[in-house]
């Protein structure tokens, strides 16, 4: 390798450019030491990030830290870009063991400046979030005006720290006494909730927000999805939906029927991580089966999985050697056709979950299996599936359905016409997928839609090859005489 | 705006190293350089485009990229908060495109930026952001072979500048 940096040959404005890219993808509280590093590293980087207005616009401060000096020196070199700022507000104990609201000083240096807010975040730690140590520097919450003037705003979020089961009473209090709060916003800002009360939407914005995030983490509770039921009713407006469930214990809440959502044009869903009190309750697919979403076009989904080591993350992912989190997510309840019944896009990431390996001593001993039934979405056009595991397979079918199942297993058998036209893998390689292609084809052509049907796409080389309608039976067979021809060579090897 | 006729012509391009590649229209105009130099030069079919600041296999490159986003709608021009969108995520065939070594990946970066081929570079970029966000100057310095060249006194304010980092 040359000892010539290639990086000093980019102009100025290309490195600026490059600059900009890590400003807009690093969230305000690192923004400003990402900031200081890009600064550090020699004389022709630090002339470029002191000139990118864009690298200095995150405001943060918590327990302190950065100093004040810093903020005022970022919000200097910020110029007149948009701010992206986090107001910080703690608990503290009153003299009578009652507890109160308080936020960090650096309020004061950001309040002048909410004519150029582009993002507002307000964060919410407890004692526990502060490891014990003493607020030295904070201010009363009554310098936070009633009506707050942020012509720029775009997004808006409440995150609570850390997000666990402490008690939420302080702040909840104070959230109840800032209902009244008036916000100045030409345009109803995007709106995400991380552990948090979903009804602290702000009310004046609720009849105009197109865009929602939650994401839940570490909580335990029940009442979540049931709130959050309760927020989207109040939200006509919404198009955009994204729920995030990570470390999540999914119970079963009091609900028991389904409500509409016809707003709803794109969703997400994650789930990662996340378990249930007991095995083979399918708790994801009873809570989540209550949404109906008539109007969702795209919607992509994010899941994990282990390898059947025996943790507790399995019990809600597993049902026999089925990992069923996938389907939960897509099966209708017993009084729908489907859940998405204009979905066309659908986006599935499959992660294998941090920590887990397959290994000699796991119980199962064939690969993880994912149960995507063909037909459980009738209206859905394109299909896409990403991992960067290979070690994983999908199939279509359970087999035929027992009453030990779970009852959306008996919807996953039938055989239905679809209006799919392309399924595009990326993929590390499509042995896991080869059969599940193989039986789309046949369904295909049993229900008379293979002449709706494109193509297919899988990654190779680092590149898509694309197979069309004609050749998929072809590339089926010859794919599945390669591996057969291979495997008596992997079990030698291994 | 094209024409069915544009559709169909084709473009001949000479690179530094004195290589000519024949293109389509379509596939050349990604390049707003390529695309004013043609509409300067007019319907000549026979004369060249010059592009002495890229050489062969990085211009096979970057036409690679041009080929498969020949049908892509022309990017907006630049918005006044510079198309900030919060993601450094690449498209999957653009990912795959860009897995190069270093020297092609700053290769490719400066003809995107020559060429005004402005997505090709955004992905370049993107490219590099992803490669340096997170990391610590020394970190930074050692992947890209650069030399830290502060004076003394840079070095004293830099070490004044770390204290801001620190608490109150």
């Amino acid at each position: 390798m040359s000892n010539v940096s290639l990086i000093s040959s980019l102009p100025p404005e290309v490195l600026e450019h490059v600059f900009k890219r890590v400003a807009f993808d690093t969230a305000a509280e690192e923004r400003p030491f990402i900031a200081l590093s890009l600064s550090h590293v020699c004389r022709s980087f630090r002339r470029v990030a002191l000139d990118c207005s864009h690298l200095w616009t995150g405001l943060s401060r918590r327990m302190g830290r950065p100093r004040i000096d810093f903020l005022e020196e970022c919000i200097r070199r910020s110029k007149s870009q948009p701010l992206d700022v986090v107001i910080t507000f703690y608990t503290i104990e009153g003299i009578n063991e009652v507890g109160r609201v308080v936020v960090d000083d650096m309020l004061e240096l950001i309040l002048p400046l909410r004519a150029r807010w582009r993002s507002c975040s307000w964060q919410f730690l407890d004692e526990e979030g502060r490891g014990g140590e003493d607020i030295v520097s904070h201010t009363q919450t009554e310098r936070l005006p009633r009506d707050i003037d942020a012509p720029l705003l775009e997004e808006f979020s409440v995150t609570r720290w850390p997000g666990n089961d402490m008690p939420f009473s302080h702040f909840q209090d104070f959230l109840d006494e800032r209902e009244g709060t008036v916000w100045n916003t030409p345009n109803v800002p995007a709106v995400t909730l991380k552990d948090s009360y979903p009804m602290m939407v702000p009310p004046q914005w609720r009849d105009h927000l197109h865009s929602l995030t939650v994401l839940l983490t570490r909580f335990t509770l029940t009442e979540d999805l049931r709130l959050l039921r309760r927020l989207l009713r109040t939200l006509p407006s919404l198009t955009s939906l994204r729920l995030s469930l990570v470390n999540y214990t999914i119970c079963i809440c009091p609900v028991k029927f389904t409500e509409t959502f016809p707003s709803v044009t794109s969703m997400s869903i994650e789930v990662l991580n996340c378990t249930q009190p007991y095995p083979r309750s399918h708790h994801l697919w009873k809570e989540t089966r209550l949404f109906y979403f008539p109007n969702v076009v795209e919607l992509r989904i994010t899941v994990d999985f282990g390898f059947g080591d025996g943790t507790e993350k399995d019990r809600l992912n597993t049902f026999g050697k089925f990992h069923i989190n996938l389907y939960s997510l897509l099966a209708a309840g017993p009084d729908l056709q489907s859940r998405y019944p204009s979905l066309e896009l659908l986006d599935i990431t499959i992660l294998q979950r941090a920590g887990s390996k397959p290994n000699s001593k796991s119980k199962r001993k064939s690969p993880p299996t994912f149960l995507l039934p063909h037909c459980c979405i009738p209206s859905l056009k394109h299909l896409r599936i990403r991992s960067e595991s290979p070690h994983w397979k999908l199939s279509d079918s359970a087999g035929e359905f027992k009453k030990s199942h779970p009852p959306y297993f008996e919807r996953g058998g039938q055989i239905v016409p679809i209006n799919l036209e392309t399924v595009t893998f990326d993929l590390p390689c499509v042995d896991g997928v080869v059969l599940w292609v193989k039986r789309l084809a046949t369904k295909l052509q049993d229900t008379n839609c293979w002449n709706r049907f494109s193509d297919f796409k899988y990654a190779e080389d680092g590149k898509f090859v694309t197979v069309s309608r004609e050749e998929v039976e072809h590339w089926c067979e010859t794919t599945e005489n390669q591996m057969k021809s291979q495997a008596p060579r992997k079990r030698k090897n291994a | 705006m094209s024409t069915t006729e544009d559709k169909t012509r084709k473009v001949k391009l000479v690179t530094s190293d004195n290589e000519e590649f024949e293109v389509d229209w379509e596939v050349a105009t990604r390049s707003v350089l390529i695309k004013h130099m043609l509409e300067d030069i007019g319907e000549s079919e026979e004369q060249a485009i010059p592009l002495p600041n890229v050489t062969a296999n990085v211009l096979k490159k970057v036409l690679e990229w041009c080929e498969h986003h020949r049908k892509d709608p022309e990017p907006a021009p630049e918005s006044s908060d510079d198309n900030r969108k919060r993601t450094l995520e690449i498209g999957d065939w653009d990912a795959k495109f860009i897995q190069v070594d270093q020297e092609m990946l700053f290769e490719i970066i400066l003809a995107a930026n020559y060429l005004d081929i402005k997505a090709l570079l955004d992905v370049g970029c993107k490219t590099v952001a992803n490669m340096i966000k997170g990391k610590q100057p020394e970190e930074i310095r050692k992947m890209f072979n650069i030399v830290n060249d502060f004076t003394p006194e840079e070095e004293a304010q830099i070490k004044k500048e770390n204290e801001w980092a620190e608490d109150r």
